[in-house]
């Protein structure tokens, strides 16, 4: 096979279908991706949060369900979104862009609650104790002590996680949600040129996120130049 | 001011308290010294229950923190403690890490706690530096900071948990002396230390601690020139020189 | 703060039900398909939406929703997961150019045989187009590597057809199989007929081998894919297929099915023995 062939072929397909890759794949990664991203990380700070309560059955339940979705295979955990979800919430009538994004977020939700839990960990236990000696009970201690000092590592490992979130929505692509990686199976599901398709799809998820990572690189510097 | 009656403490099963009675009267200053693991910082930790001991009572002021029901918070707002490693608050000014607590605990208002705070910066030398973060300052500057920021709850007691041990040896006086006025001024205050040539001219009392017991306690001169317990003897045989 | 939780928690799972809309009326017939598959299912870029599936398997669920007077409703989803949905019950059926296998046949229930033209029962081999039609005999391929999809019908003929000093290397994607075999990692690939026509229309370097499978009646054409409960469903799916075979619809769609997906139709190719 000649490379000067898959040139000519991926200039051939981005002609006719420069748009369902840009546009539509983009738009759909990048939209799935932020839903996943903010809904995850409302749940995963409550999953941190509850991990944390003093009602032990709550802590276990949270635990559980971390250790779950980390210890499987996202591919999986999008089965079960999309076949059982719906049937659990048959009287909502959720779409399948629903339950794969429910899918995702709960599944993201996991890592951002071992994130935030290893942010407010990495906190030195002496700012507590400190707090604690002039009196703040445990909220105030960590709303105005640990926290603060928590988002500062917490923030930049949410890029990071957002990063991967946006690799990960490609496996939604199973169920033809319209994610970049649904346009490589549609356009090469009629032009039969993987390989083509897939060197498309594979450079915009890398500029995609080369783009952040740099972003996220480049604010974790302002951040270490505050201190 | 503060009671103690047979505390007891354990790590596991490491016993680091093993039942210690002590009397701090108002406006006494009072060192520990004793050899490391012997249970001193424990024993100061225990004071504001920042370990729960495993038995044994603690009075503050007649009342017993250690008793069922209490708002430990209310009675840590009365007990100032400094430590070993400072714990500034990184994220606050130095000027926020000293109205912080007594605006959010409803002690002052946030124009009486930046007065104060103004005050007692003046005092320890760090108005010009009132706005910066702390980590500009150096070692010594955070302790000192660390100091005003317990007096600004307006502490009946203080506690000192090794003060000057992380320090640089040149930053050591200025944190002895801003320890040294407060005790002057009547503030009562107990010092854990290793820096036994302070101990014996500021303290009204020495504790020796070892093995989790008190095992010597006196008047500075009797216990630095008369020890009685041979522990004591071995022990300033060895720090003083 | 628990009542916090609890509030977040529920606007969380609102928002995102909010997300699916509101419940529709009409009886609806849900049909799972994988459209990367042309001409039988694939996507019609310039559409979106449920307009945007295409291809012979698309028309035919829409003559079956019609007989059945229902709304068609198509889920797309990988091969995989269109068998997980029909076992599930997330739809009412699958039709995917799916092949009668015995497996299929205890798992699902199966509808007859459906036909996309009368050439189309052809199963036979593509390979690099300069050795295109210089194979004309099982024998001609011994000691080669040959591709097949995974669990298909190709797959089942290879290995009870060609010779054993064959290798079968299954592929889980007949678009990664054509570049294994562009890149040599393969010396040739099993297709359905009408799948090699849309893939030599794309690839030039690609020809027919010249052989042939023979292939049963029974292996010859398509099926679609129940649940074992839809006893009731299948025959009346049953009824509609008889009636497009009766009508001669079958080539008709295929023709537009092709024309489509781009291949052109008026140049047949066909198989040099």
């Amino acid at each position: 096979m000649s490379f000067t062939t898959v040139f000519e072929n991926i200039a051939k397909i981005m002609a006719q279908y420069w748009d369902v890759f840009l546009i539509r794949g983009v738009s759909m990664t990048l939209l799935l991706s932020v839903i996943t991203v903010f809904f995850g990380s409302i749940l995963g700070s409550l999953f941190a949060l509850g991990r944390r309560s003093r009602f032990a059955p709550l802590r276990f339940l949270i635990v559980a369900i971390v250790e779950v979705i980390r210890g499987t295979p996202i591919l999986l955990q999008l089965y079960v979104g999309y076949f059982i979800v719906p049937q659990i919430l048959s009287f909502a009538k959720v779409s399948d862009f629903t339950s794969i994004s429910i899918a995702l977020v709960i599944n993201s939700a996991a890592y951002v609650s071992e994130v935030i839990r290893s942010g407010i960990q990495a906190v030195d236990k002496g700012q507590t104790e400190a707090a604690r000696s002039l009196g703040l009970n445990g909220r105030q201690t960590m709303l105005k002590i640990v926290l603060p000092q928590a988002i500062r590592n917490i923030l930049p490992a949410l890029g990071n996680e957002f990063i991967m979130v946006i690799k990960e929505t490609s496996l939604a692509s199973t169920f033809f949600i319209g994610d970049l990686m649904t346009s490589y199976l549609t356009v090469k599901g009629r032009t039969y040129l993987s390989l083509e398709c897939l060197i498309i799809v594979g450079t915009i998820y890398f500029i995609l996120t080369f783009v952040l990572s740099k972003l996220v690189g480049l604010y974790e510097r302002r951040l270490k130049s505050r201190d | 001011m503060i009671k103690v009656v047979d505390l007891h403490k354990s790590f596991g099963k490491l016993q680091v308290l093993k039942g210690v009675n002590e009397h701090i009267a108002p406006g006494e200053c009072v060192s520990i010294i004793g050899p490391s693991g012997g249970g001193k910082s424990t024993f100061l930790r225990c004071l504001n229950l920042l370990e729960t001991p495993d038995a044994g009572q603690i009075f503050l002021e007649g009342v017993e923190i250690t008793g069922k029901n209490i708002d430990i918070n209310l009675h840590r707002q009365k007990m100032g403690m400094v430590f070993q490693l400072f714990n500034v608050f990184p994220h606050l000014s130095v000027k926020e890490n000293i109205t912080l607590a007594p605006v959010l605990l409803k002690k002052k208002t946030p124009a009486e706690a930046e007065d104060m705070a103004m005050s007692l910066l003046n005092r320890v030398g760090l108005v010009d530096k009132a706005d910066e973060h702390p980590g500009r300052l150096s070692g010594g500057q955070k302790q000192r900071l660390a100091i005003v920021r317990a007096l600004a709850m307006e502490p009946d007691v203080m506690l000192f948990d090794e003060p000057t041990s992380a320090l640089d040896p040149e930053m050591v006086g200025e944190v002895l002396d801003v320890i040294k006025s407060l005790v002057k001024d009547g503030l009562t205050s107990v010092i854990v230390t290793h820096e036994m040539g302070f101990a014996k001219e500021i303290s009204d009392r020495v504790l020796f601690m070892d093995s989790g017991v008190i095992a010597e306690e006196g008047p500075p001169n009797e216990v630095f020139n008369h020890p009685r317990n041979p522990r004591t003897h071995e022990f300033l045989s060895k720090v003083l020189y | 703060m628990k009542k916090v939780f609890a509030f977040a928690l529920a606007l969380t799972l609102l928002v995102l039900c909010m997300a699916g809309g509101v419940a529709e009326e009409k009886k609806v017939l849900t049909v799972a398909m994988s459209p990367d598959f042309a001409p039988m299912e694939f996507v019609d870029t310039s559409k979106s939406g449920q307009d945007q599936y295409v291809g012979f398997d698309v028309t035919l669920a829409k003559f079956i929703a019609d007989e059945l007077g229902m709304e068609l409703e198509i889920k797309a989803m990988s091969f995989d997961a269109c068998q997980t949905a029909v076992q599930t019950g997330a739809v009412d059926m699958s039709i995917s150019g799916f092949a009668k296998t015995d497996e299929r046949a205890e798992n699902f229930c199966l509808s007859d045989f459906y036909y996309t033209r009368d050439n189309d029962t052809q199963q036979v081999i593509i390979v690099k187009a300069e050795k295109a039609g210089t194979f004309s005999t099982a024998e001609d391929f011994a000691g080669m590597t040959i591709a097949a999809q995974d669990a298909s019908l190709q797959f089942n003929l290879c290995s009870t057809q060609l010779p054993a000093s064959c290798t079968i290397k299954p592929f889980k994607d007949l678009g990664d199989s054509v570049v294994a075999l562009m890149s040599d990692r393969v010396d040739a690939v099993a297709v359905a007929y009408s799948n090699g026509q849309s893939i030599i229309a794309n690839n030039p370097s690609v020809g027919f081998s010249g052989f042939e499978f023979v292939v049963d009646d029974d292996q010859k054409n398509n099926v679609i894919l129940m649940n074992k409960t839809s006893t009731e469903l299948c025959e009346k799916v049953n009824a509609a297929l008889a009636k497009a075979k009766e009508n001669g619809l079958y080539s008709g769609w295929y023709e537009e099915a092709e024309a489509l997906a781009g291949i052109e139709t008026a140049k047949e190719v066909t198989i040099e023995d």
